[in-house]
């Protein structure tokens, strides 16, 4: 298949080599160590971890998703994730409204955004060469950068999350914010119904007809460029909700989309181009990976007295050591097709 | 040499006082140039960016009292270095070879004001620096750069023993680049020297990280009493936020190094007064220089800080060395600043009963440090201007400024 998908994990396409059984090992052991040296500050960073994961998987759906429908490397989608987070800001503090609105109002609105640059750019390159495309979304991106300066400023802001949402969540060796078990919540329902729409309705069956056969699909009278514009208003809307999440729960900057959509195509990329199962499986590794590498690098120095091993700044490195470990074993992506990479 | 186009030139120089210091001659009719072009280099754009205004609005303020007092015409013109050491080199040497200005002062980041000072030097511009890298009047000292800002080490050295008596030990949240490792590391050994602990560090990525989440993890699985925040501008409100979210500032001490209030404006008042100890080298409830506050909150439309009063230094001590010395020639002013005590400038108003000295050694300003807090929240008050710290402890220059021999700066 083309376009996305969601794979089952099955043992021809991931066999179990005796490398990949002791690797499996020795990262279990690490990750025990890691546990008995810090329980508290081991789930601390699972738990940050899980989070920034989740949020990662947010905003690489609606990547995978353009991206595997309508063959656009969308560079705007990072501008639609700082557009929710911005968007959360005016809704809370402007305007006044609770922030459990937030979490409907603000997907419409990045959604619709979506659909006005659907409709009044990317479908005019839908057949062109990629790179168009891809150019095209880069200014888009450039512009709503511009447009959220002029309305909101330059300055990082944040807001106020409701007192229900403030208080932690004690669980034996550690305590754990409400704000990001809400966010872990949010964000496998979005997963689930994601994937309850392609997998198990009509409309999500038309869609992925219309990705394998445009032209039979349309000659059976199914409206795709009304499926594409649907698909369109979903990407964007998962990543504004993406926004809102993090911006409640750390704040808004114009850095934020920018920082997100590259390690989103890093996501996308480990995940498999493609594979919506791939992109979840993929958003949480690297999630885990930069949270819980720095702790297990920390508590193997201590334990051993090496103090090389506590590599400073590892923790942003790993997205990216993930993906070249990743695409060196399998340059198709953990659940991507062959010959899409390869 | 570059600099100096559009100045006269003469031999004048400052007086020199008996012991070889010089002291302030400043009076209109001086034979100094007629004509200044500054270049005010600071991030107007980027996690800095409220920073910058703020240095614009400093300058304007000494600009209109020296054209007041001297019989010369200043040009300000601002160039944007972001955050980039590279896009602000590229922008002194535009703005000396193009704009033709004469004199420089600025720079936030200690990576871009060594980048500015290093090219200014070699090409005869004077700089005066704000960035706080002790490497700045150290190793990396330029015969042409100066540096009105306290270094690391003053700062450090001013805050230390407080954060000993605050909390046993401390757990070290830095930046990960110069100004951020310079200063945890200073940090360290004056809280050891001052019988406290360092319970663990961390390097955080920035500037412009705004996600602390990992290592605020850190900092509430270990055994520390206090937290020092080692984070610059923007950053540093981020991570207060964070720590504010997760309850940590009623549990530990909390120290913001190169404390600046502009930092702490941007949240509330609550999490304001999570701020136990910072030093700085100016805040607006230093007593003194209330018609400096007041023109900065009228004409900058903004609350004094720490940047629109070293601004104002920078512009006043460029120019009154370029009187003195009858140029803005490089050489000329260097002549003028090193050794020159500050006597009779608006700036002894700001901060009376202050020694202020050029430092010839390294070209630091000697000045009062300060250490400051958190007022109690009923005691916060934003009119005229927003008040929400005072100082705890205020350290002359010289009692915490490294001696020449160790600056490693061989002037």
């Amino acid at each position: 298949m083309d376009g996305i998908g969601i794979q089952t994990l099955d043992r021809d396409a991931l066999p179990i080599s005796p490398g990949e059984l002791v690797t499996s090992l020795v990262l279990f052991v690490l990750l025990a160590h890691a546990f008995a040296v810090r329980p508290g500050l081991f789930v601390d960073q699972l738990v940050g971890g899980l989070v920034y994961g989740l949020i990662l998987v947010l905003v690489a759906l609606g990547l995978s998703i353009i991206l595997g429908l309508l063959g656009v490397v969308n560079f705007a989608h990072g501008a639609f994730f700082m557009m929710g987070a911005y968007l959360t800001f005016q809704v809370l503090t402007v305007w006044g409204l609770p922030f459990w609105a937030t979490l409907f109002v603000v997907p419409v609105v990045v959604g619709l955004v979506g659909i006005v640059i659907e409709r009044g750019v990317l479908q005019f390159v839908y057949d062109e060469d990629p790179l168009i495309g891809l150019l095209a979304t880069f200014g888009i991106a450039l512009m709503i950068d511009e447009a959220t300066r002029a309305i909101w400023g330059g300055s990082p802001l944040s807001v106020t999350t409701p007192q229900i949402l403030d208080s932690s969540i004690g669980i034996g060796v550690t305590t754990i914010a409400r704000m990001r078990l809400f966010s872990v919540l949010v964000s496998v329902v979005v997963i689930v119904a994601v994937y309850l729409l392609i997998e198990r309705t009509d409309f999500g069956l038309s869609v992925r007809a219309g990705v394998l056969d445009r032209e039979m699909a349309e000659f059976v009278g199914v409206n795709i460029p009304l499926r594409f514009v649907v698909m369109f208003f979903i990407g964007a809307a998962i990543a504004g909700l993406g926004g809102v999440l993090r911006g409640a729960e750390l704040g808004m900057d114009l850095s934020m989309g920018n920082q997100f959509i590259i390690l989103a195509f890093v996501v996308v990329v480990v995940g498999g181009v493609g594979s919506l199962f791939g992109s979840v499986v993929s958003g949480i590794l690297i999630g885990e990976a930069t949270f819980l590498t720095p702790l297990v690098l920390r508590t193997l120095s201590e334990t051993t007295n090496v103090a090389a091993l506590n590599v400073s700044g590892i923790g942003g490195l790993m997205p990216f050591l993930v993906m070249i470990v990743v695409l060196l074993v399998r340059p198709r992506g953990l659940f991507g097709q062959e010959g899409f990479m390869e | 040499m570059i600099a100096g186009c559009s100045s006269d030139s003469d031999d004048s120089g400052g007086q020199q006082t008996t012991d070889g210091d010089t002291t302030d001659v400043g009076t209109a009719g001086s034979s100094g140039p007629d004509e200044l072009h500054i270049g005010v280099f600071a991030p107007y754009t980027g996690p800095f960016a409220p920073w910058g205004s703020a240095l614009t609005t400093g300058s304007e303020l000494a600009k209109q009292d020296l054209e007041a007092e001297f019989d010369v015409s200043i040009t300000l013109s601002e160039y944007d270095t972001e955050t980039n050491p590279s896009a602000a080199q590229e922008r002194i040497q535009r703005a000396v070879t193009s704009d033709g200005i004469d004199m420089a002062h600025g720079g936030i980041s200690s990576a871009v004001c060594g980048s500015i000072g290093s090219w200014a030097s070699d090409n005869g511009v004077p700089f005066i620096t704000q960035g706080a890298s002790d490497t700045l009047t150290g190793e990396s000292c330029q015969p042409y750069m100066f540096r009105a800002y306290p270094s690391n080490t003053m700062m450090a050295r001013a805050v230390g023993q407080p954060m000993a008596e605050e909390a046993d030990s401390w757990y070290l949240l830095y930046t990960d680049y110069v100004w951020g490792q310079t200063a945890q590391e200073i940090i360290g050994s004056v809280l050891e020297e001052n019988g406290a602990t360092v319970a663990g560090t961390d390097a955080v990525p920035g500037p412009g990280n705004q996600d602390f989440t990992q290592y605020i993890n850190n900092v509430e699985n270990s055994d520390a009493d206090g937290v020092a925040m080692i984070i610059p501008g923007l950053d540093a409100r981020a991570a207060a936020s964070q720590l504010q979210n997760r309850g940590l500032h009623e549990e530990l001490s909390v120290m913001f190094h190169q404390f600046e209030d502009q930092v702490m404006w941007g949240l509330n008042q609550e999490a304001a007064s999570m701020v136990d100890l910072g030093p700085t080298g100016w805040i607006n409830t230093v007593e003194g220089g209330e018609d400096f506050k007041q023109r900065v909150t009228e004409q900058g439309e903004t609350d004094p800080f720490s940047r629109q009063y070293m601004a104002y230094v920078s512009t006043d001590q460029a120019v009154r060395a370029a009187m003195r010395a009858g140029s803005a020639n490089g050489e000329d002013v260097r002549a003028a600043l090193e050794g020159h005590e500050i006597t009779d400038s608006p700036v002894n108003d700001i901060v009376p009963n202050s020694t202020l000295k050029w430092r010839a050694c390294d070209h630091q300003l000697i000045q009062p440090t300060h250490v400051v807090q958190a007022r109690d929240e009923s005691e916060m008050t934003n009119d005229p201007y927003k008040q929400w710290f005072e100082v705890s402890k205020t350290v002359a220059g010289d009692q915490v400024a490294r001696s020449c021999e160790e600056t490693g700066c061989s002037f």
